[in-house]
């Protein structure tokens, strides 16, 4: 079988290698993108099947930044884009996974950190099911 | 046209105070003070969108999610909604709005009730905008308010008085046609063309700004018009044909759905059921309204001939097309014999006709003294195989026409509006027979039960099935009839060959599955109590006739097993393999020469001289008329026409009929 690849943005580069262990140990091939130009480029040469956006991507403390929430709303809308964040809050996952009139919401999960690596793997495994 | 909302919260303070904000705006708002509420007032009540909040049993548990549960129960899919709490976590949004994996998220926007009043009544437009396609401002114009109406359409879409439930399925239907025309701003709504089975057809005109278009729309029950649908897809033609409505636009809602049919080129307006066509247009015209029905509409389908499964013999595949339970003897044969006693009372309370039976037997004493006597064709039906009967051959077929579900436009040109019995592999004869015992029971006016039995016997004077008979001795007023029977007959020869058995059996199949629907408990007017005698008379007859074929099932019977060919050339009769074979007088000569000369070379002058009455075989036209004769005559007896068994071609010089030496 094809291993699946899987993009995972995240400015935090120590939790960006932690996870990205976890996930090739599961069989998965990571790429990494530590901002979000870096993501902008993987995920537009499309060759990927998940991707895992950090909802901050450039600034950990500023309550604005929305970067990996954007860039699920932009760039590349048919990769399912799961979103990730240390920050849950009840806007933001509204705003990812809101239907919306016409085609697919931005995410099609929204997952928190403090959840654990195990609730990022049942959303990747969810993801992938889906798009076959 | 209100805007309903369904508002489930346990909190009847907020509630109280929403709502009434709400109403304000103009929607028309249902409480619902626990999930138990909700569910009742979904049973009786038409939405367009639910509020609801998370906390249904307590607000103070934390683990309270029975309202997230509510909102993902499949029956209310359809329905957007928008939850609510006062309590919020992006658990909980994430399990409103998604994954959106598997279908349709459980809901189509998250409130937190903190966010006020502004932030809820945009919510709720929102909901209203993007998940609700239906149009508000449509003009919704019956040009006959008198004949039909909502309220008209849901009564002949539900089978059983609805009561209450009314006025909410009235508003869910007329929600359906401002879904189905999102685009336009006035619909016409003039007539209703045919219902049957809980659909209704009707035709619509549209108009938009700088446009207008026409529609059969039909209506039913969500779940019978999809299976309508699912046939229509099965079995439609993949590219245009005329005569096929092109399928536009399909709506559903809880109970109901709608599917908008176009027929390209056709004034709808125009359109006229068959049934009215022919009341109104020359015997000419309904002819050419058959012939563009059987040769442009159909004629695609039925040449998708398939081969007979080998499981199935002709009686179990009308069963199956006309949805009758494999009967059972006993039960049928009970059931027979109440409705025959019952309509013999009815019958001889008319005075119309004395009918008696027995157990195997059916006479008919009409008033003019005049006595027929037949075979009880209940007792036929319990039979399981026909030895007789030929494989069935099975093809494309709309499976139930009528003349009231074929429309025709003024052009001639027929349509087929109704797929819902249709199907890959029903018998071949189907389509004609259903529209040729229609023309009985729709189109004859019955008046004189006698001239209906004198009707049936002169078409059962006929020794194949494409074979005219004179109308002469008709009553004029059932010629019209006759010569529509006739011409359907010829087509159906045309496609699936002259041999009448199993065209009989058929026939005799729809006549009782229509005596099905005679219900013992009520009292007819005398005109109805014709009709339904007529049924029985033509079941007896038909029986008969088929029941007639039976000497050579008696020979299986004995042993004797019918192989090969008999000629009987007294009768002019052909039998391959116990199987009647209707043939030409030419190709009856023709096979009684080559039987004459049975394994042996005929070579092609010989023939062409001796069964012709030609000298010379080289020219190209007899040459082309023995050639013509052979294969129409391998095509009525061979197993299969292009590999032949019986008559073998001897390259260069003739041909063989091979037959197995009588022992």
């Amino acid at each position: 079988m094809k291993k699946a690849i899987i993009l995972f943005a995240d400015n935090d580069e120590e939790f960006l290698a932690t996870r990205r262990n976890t996930l090739e140990q599961e069989g998965y091939q990571v790429l990494s993108a530590l901002n979000p130009d870096e993501a902008r480029n993987i995920l537009e040469q499309g060759n990927i099947d998940v991707a895992i956006l950090d909802l901050r991507l450039m600034n950990d403390n500023d309550e604005k930044d929305l970067s990996g929430l954007n860039l699920a709303k932009r760039v590349a809308p048919a990769i399912p884009k799961i979103i990730l964040t240390k920050f849950p809050t009840v806007e933001a996952v509204r705003e990812a996974l809101a239907p919306q009139l016409i085609g697919l919401p931005p995410a099609v999960d929204f997952i928190a950190k403090q959840e654990g690596p195990s609730a990022l793997l049942t959303a990747i495994q969810k993801a992938l099911i889906a798009q076959d | 046209m209100a805007k309903k909302i369904l508002f489930i919260d346990n909190d009847q303070d907020f509630l109280d105070t929403r709502v009434e904000k709400l109403s304000k705006e103009g929607y028309e708002v249902l409480e619902a003070v626990s999930i138990e509420n909700a569910e009742q007032i979904l049973e009786r009540n038409w939405i367009h969108v639910a509020i609801i909040d998370v906390r249904m049993r307590d607000e103070n548990d934390g683990k309270d999610t029975s309202g997230l549960s509510f909102a993902k129960k499949k029956i209310y899919e359809s329905i957007p909604k928008i939850i609510l709490t006062g309590y919020p976590s992006f658990e909980y949004v994430r399990e409103a709005l998604g994954p959106a994996l598997e279908g349709m998220p459980p809901a189509v926007d998250f409130l937190s009730k903190q966010e006020g009043w502004e932030a809820m009544l945009h919510a709720v437009e929102q909901a209203f905008a993007k998940h609700i396609r239906i149009n508000w401002d449509l003009q919704i114009v019956w040009t006959d308010l008198k004949s039909s109406s909502f309220p008209h359409l849901v009564s002949l879409i539900e089978p059983q008085p609805i009561g209450a439930l009314l006025p909410d399925r009235v508003d869910e239907i007329e929600d359906l046609f401002r879904k189905l025309f999102y685009d336009y701003e006035q619909v016409t709504l003039s007539r209703i063309l045919w219902q049957k089975d809980g659909r209704v057809s009707m035709d619509v005109q549209a108009y938009a700004k700088s446009r207008e278009a026409q529609f059969v729309v039909t209506c039913g029950h969500a779940s019978v018009i999809h299976a309508e649908l699912e046939r229509y897809h099965s079995v439609a033609p993949k590219t245009h044909v005329v005569g096929i409505p092109l399928l536009i636009q399909v709506a559903e809602n809880r109970h109901y759905a709608a599917v908008a049919w176009s027929l390209p080129g056709q004034d709808i307006t125009e359109t006229r059921s068959l049934a009215r066509f022919s009341r109104e247009s020359t015997d000419r015209k309904v002819t050419t309204a058959l012939e563009n029905l059987f040769q442009t509409t159909l004629g695609h389908w039925h040449k998708q001939l398939c081969a007979g499964e080998s499981d199935k013999n002709l009686t179990r595949s009308y069963l199956e097309c006309l949805r009758i339970e494999e009967p059972d003897k006993l039960g049928l044969l009970t059931k027979a014999a109440s409705l025959l006693e019952a309509l013999a009372k009815e019958a001889s309370s008319c005075r119309l006709v004395e009918i008696s039976t027995t157990h195997d037997q059916i006479v008919f004493r009409f008033s003019n003294g005049k006595v027929a006597t037949y075979t009880n064709p209940f007792l036929l039906l319990t039979k399981d195989e026909f030895v007789f009967m030929p494989r069935p051959t099975l093809c494309t077929a709309l499976g139930h026409l009528s003349v009231n579900n074929i429309i025709v436009g003024y052009n001639g040109q027929a349509w087929v509006t109704d797929f819902a019995c249709a199907g890959t592999a029903l018998p071949v004869w189907q389509d004609f027979i259903s529209l040729e015992a229609s023309i009985r029971f729709n189109l004859m006016d019955k008046r004189d039960l006698y001239a209906t039995y004198e009707f049936e016997k002169q078409l059962l004077a006929v020794n194949c099935l494409g074979e005219a008979v004179s109308a002469v001795d008709i009553e004029p007023e059932y010629r019209q009839a006759f010569s529509m029977i006739q011409t359907i007959r010829r087509y159906a020869a045309q496609v699936a060959g002259d041999d009448l058995a199993p065209y009989y059996l058929g026939l005799l199949f729809n006549i009782v599955k229509g005596m099905e629907s005679y219900d013992l408990n009520i009292c007819r007017p005398r005109q109805e109590v014709i009709t339904w005698v007529h049924h029985l008379l033509l079941a007896s007859m038909l029986g008969e006739k088929i029941d007639r074929e039976e000497p050579f099932l008696g020979a299986d019977r004995l042993g004797a097993k019918a192989v090969g060919i008999q000629i009987d050339e007294i009768n002019h009769e052909i039998r391959v393999q116990g199987r009647k074979v209707n043939l030409t007088p030419t190709e009856f000569n023709l096979l009684v020469y080559l039987h004459h000369n049975a394994n042996q070379l005929c070579k092609r002058q010989d023939i062409v001289r001796d069964v012709f009455g030609y000298s010379n075989a080289d020219r190209d036209a007899e040459k082309s008329l023995l050639n013509t004769n052979i294969e129409r005559l391998r095509s009525k007896i061979e197993a299969d026409p292009s590999h032949p068994e019986y008559i073998l071609t001897i390259r260069g010089h003739g041909y063989k009929l091979v037959v197995e030496l009588a022992l």
